[in-house]
């Protein structure tokens, strides 16, 4: 990578998992503003997916979406290993919940799957951070989702013997989706921590009562911040919010509009969103609702500071330092498999699928 | 008057509510049986799909939820909850009984009627389907002729758009056929619970059984034309079906911003709402004070609290709405207060403004 260039962050991200685990979906839900019924349509992805999505401006993750079937899963671990496994920023690997505790055959699927790409990553990038998705969470009960959870994360941390794992359950329809989504997009930007102490004073300057940065693109949860903490408060309102946002957002793409800020007031607060700084958009919940103008006024003072910062946001590294070599630039600019080009075409076209 | 402002040429005017027009409104009160509910009655073969559209577009159940319900053995008498200005019945007849049979489906059925929703599937046959709406329609209608009969060619979202015509033209045809001599309208929507369209169907349907319509869809065109406002909806909050709006066409992927901008308002005022005293689930926060202002470009959704189960959408183009802001929210006061007196004249709706929430 040259020298000029080295202000776009590259990830390579890894998203494995058994054909049908709902990789695809979650990852057009996420990026490409795809609507969640939009999935019942969509077909299984062929061999391994490479996607290029831009993320808070200039960090751009390199997405590999790894069709799961046994004949593609066989290649990756062997002809492709090397070529799929190194470099790896972070694995994502997708377990449908509801198969691996109903199903043996699919749970020795997972089982084989699973350790073999713990060990390819053990080789190729011993430093990569591994997630596991417990998806499609919904089709499993309440009563028996403990169970469920506790069985395999078990499962799979005895399979992956040290190597670190962090779980989430996840569901296409509930705000889970986004909890796991924002958690690991922001371990790949551990930058936006310099925004929390000016949010923080931010808060206090304005007075609100929280508030929020969102992704403009997706409207994941980057930081947020709290005026005092309220343990009654839902502790995922923040996810259940970018839902509701994303959900806005597709219909205004249907009407082939946009949307970028909202005001809400009512007797007991006002919440205003707005575009902030150049990929992040703010909430902010307010106490009172007549304090509408010099709220917005203070924002527009404060979007000089923050748009500063966000140059700063870039620069900090990710733990267990992460460098790509020259080979890893050689293999994106040749693209093999790859869907060249920014996230944003392609969203449209998706788009325009999912509405047929 | 604070906003005297005679509009030069595009420019919004002061709308002020007249007394009188609610003397119009009393003439028609005699024609309101305000103690029986409207009655609508869901039917179909089996697997059609009533249950599920009950389900989603009144109790606000999530479409891919559906495949969950179990089949209806018995005929269910389904109310509206509470939190809805729609006081329908709705009898869900199950596709396995014989809705012909005077024994089984109750003599007095379609004495009190208002409208017969039938419901077939798009992807199946519609052989069997319309034999049983044209004998349905031809025994309803002797019984009694004020009923409205409601088609929804459902699970719209399987077909393609040449099927749909195809099919909506045979069974016009069919129905044509089969009911010749009967003097009847029957309408036809297709819908699917997958998309808004079931939605804007069910809110057709029941804006024609209710006694407010004519006067509040009178009150939004002048509101509407006064404001040169894009359209205005009059939304029934928990269920998200549109109780009137003025009457120009309805677009539907504007009533779907509409009715999404409802669930953006309402949602995320409830998700921060502070959470009372031994309050566990999320509750909804809809009040009086409650406003939304949201700019999708070109135009611009503004949001306003009419009752505590109707809320007022307007779309209006953003620049019109940035420079006569304060004008057109003075209208959208207006208009509530007219809503309220008409409302009150209304025996069984307790739509009065109150304080505090819903």
């Amino acid at each position: 990578m040259s020298s000029a260039k080295i202000d776009k962050t590259k990830h390579k991200v890894l998203l494995m998992g058994r054909s049908g685990s709902g990789k695809t979906s979650m990852r057009t839900i996420i990026f490409a503003d795809n609507p969640n019924v939009g999935v019942r349509k969509m077909t299984p992805t062929k061999e391994a997916e490479q996607v290029h999505l831009e993320f808070m401006g200039n960090l751009y993750l390199n997405l590999w979406d790894c069709g799961g079937q046994s004949a593609f899963m066989n290649q990756y671990f062997s002809s492709q290993n090397e070529q799929i496994f190194r470099n790896v920023a972070v694995l994502i690997y997708v377990v449908d919940a509801k198969a691996i505790s109903t199903d043996k055959k699919s749970e020795e699927e997972d089982r084989t799957w699973f350790e073999m790409c713990i060990k390819s990553l053990k080789q190729h990038s011993p430093s990569a951070k591994t997630f596991v998705l417990l998806h499609k969470m919904d089709l499993v009960s309440n009563f028996e989702q403990p169970n469920v959870v506790r069985g395999t994360v078990d499962m799979l941390q005895e399979l992956a013997g040290d190597h670190e794992l962090t779980c989430f359950q996840s569901s296409i329809w509930d705000e889970s989706l986004y909890q796991a989504w924002s958690r690991i997009c922001t371990y790949l930007l551990p930058g936006v921590e310099v925004y929390r102490e000016s949010l923080n004073s931010l808060i206090h300057a304005i007075g609100a009562r929280e508030v929020v940065l969102f992704e403009s693109r997706t409207f994941l949860t980057l930081v947020r911040e709290s005026r005092e903490a309220d343990p009654a408060e839902d502790q995922q309102r923040f996810e259940r919010v970018s839902t509701i946002l994303k959900h806005f957002k597709i219909t205004c793409l249907k009407m082939q509009t946009s949307f970028r800020e909202m005001q809400i007031c009512n007797s007991e607060f006002s919440a205003f969103l707005w575009p902030f700084t150049t990929s992040t958009v703010a909430l902010i919940i307010h106490d009172r609702p007549d304090e509408v103008e010099m709220v917005q006024a203070n924002l527009q003072l404060a979007r000089g500071h923050f748009a500063e910062l966000e140059a700063q946001v870039m620069k900090v590294p990710l733990p267990g330092a992460h460098n790509f070599d020259d080979d890893d630039d050689d293999e994106y600019d040749d693209g093999e498999n790859g869907e060249e080009g920014a996230e944003g075409n392609s969203s449209d076209d998706e788009y325009d699928d999912a509405r047929d | 008057m604070a906003y005297d402002y005679r509009g030069d040429g595009d420019g919004p005017a002061v709308m002020p509510f007249q007394i009188d027009e609610q003397d119009e409104d009393r003439s028609q009160l005699s024609v309101v049986d305000g103690d029986i509910r409207p009655r609508v009655l869901l039917v179909g073969l089996r697997n059609s799909g009533k249950t599920s559209i009950a389900r989603v577009v009144y109790h606000r159940l999530s479409p891919n939820e559906t495949t969950f319900l179990e089949t209806t053995s018995d005929i269910t008498y389904d109310s509206m909850p509470s939190t809805s200005f729609l006081n329908l019945q709705i009898v869900d007849f199950p596709g396995q009984l014989n809705v012909l049979d005077p024994m089984i489906r109750g003599e007095d059925l379609f004495d009190n009627l208002g409208a017969v929703v039938f419901v077939l599937d798009a992807a199946e046959n519609i052989g069997p389907a319309t034999a049983l709406l044209c004998n349905l329609v031809q025994e309803a209608y002797n019984i009694n002729e004020n009923i409205n009969f409601e088609v929804l060619i459902h699970k719209a979202d399987t077909i393609g758009s040449e099927e749909k015509r195809v099919i909506t033209q045979q069974l016009n045809e069919a129905v044509h056929d089969g009911l010749y001599g009967v003097d009847v309208q029957i309408s036809f929507y297709l819908t699917s619970i997958f998309d808004v369209s079931v939605f804007e169907a069910m809110s057709k349907i029941t804006q024609k059984l209710l006694p407010q319509f004519p006067s509040m869809q009178g009150m939004l065109d002048t509101l509407a034309g006064r404001s040169n406002m894009i359209k205005a909806f009059l939304f029934d909050v928990s269920t998200k079906i549109y109780v009137a709006s003025d009457s120009r066409t309805v677009d539907i992927g504007l009533y779907e911003a509409c009715s999404d901008g409802i669930d953006l308002v309402v949602d995320v005022s409830g998700v921060f709402r502070r959470k009372r005293e031994g309050e566990t689930a999320p509750s909804i926060l809809y009040d009086e004070k409650t406003v939304g202002v949201v700019p999708v470009r070109n135009w611009t959704l503004y949001l306003r609290h009419v009752t505590k189960h109707l809320m007022l959408v307007c779309v209006i183009g953003t620049p019109l709405f940035e420079s006569k802001q304060a004008i057109i929210k003075a209208n959208v006061e207006a208009f509530r207060e007219g809503m309220h007196k008409m409302l009150a004249l209304y025996p069984g709706h307790d739509e009065a403004p109150e304080p505090g929430s819903v």
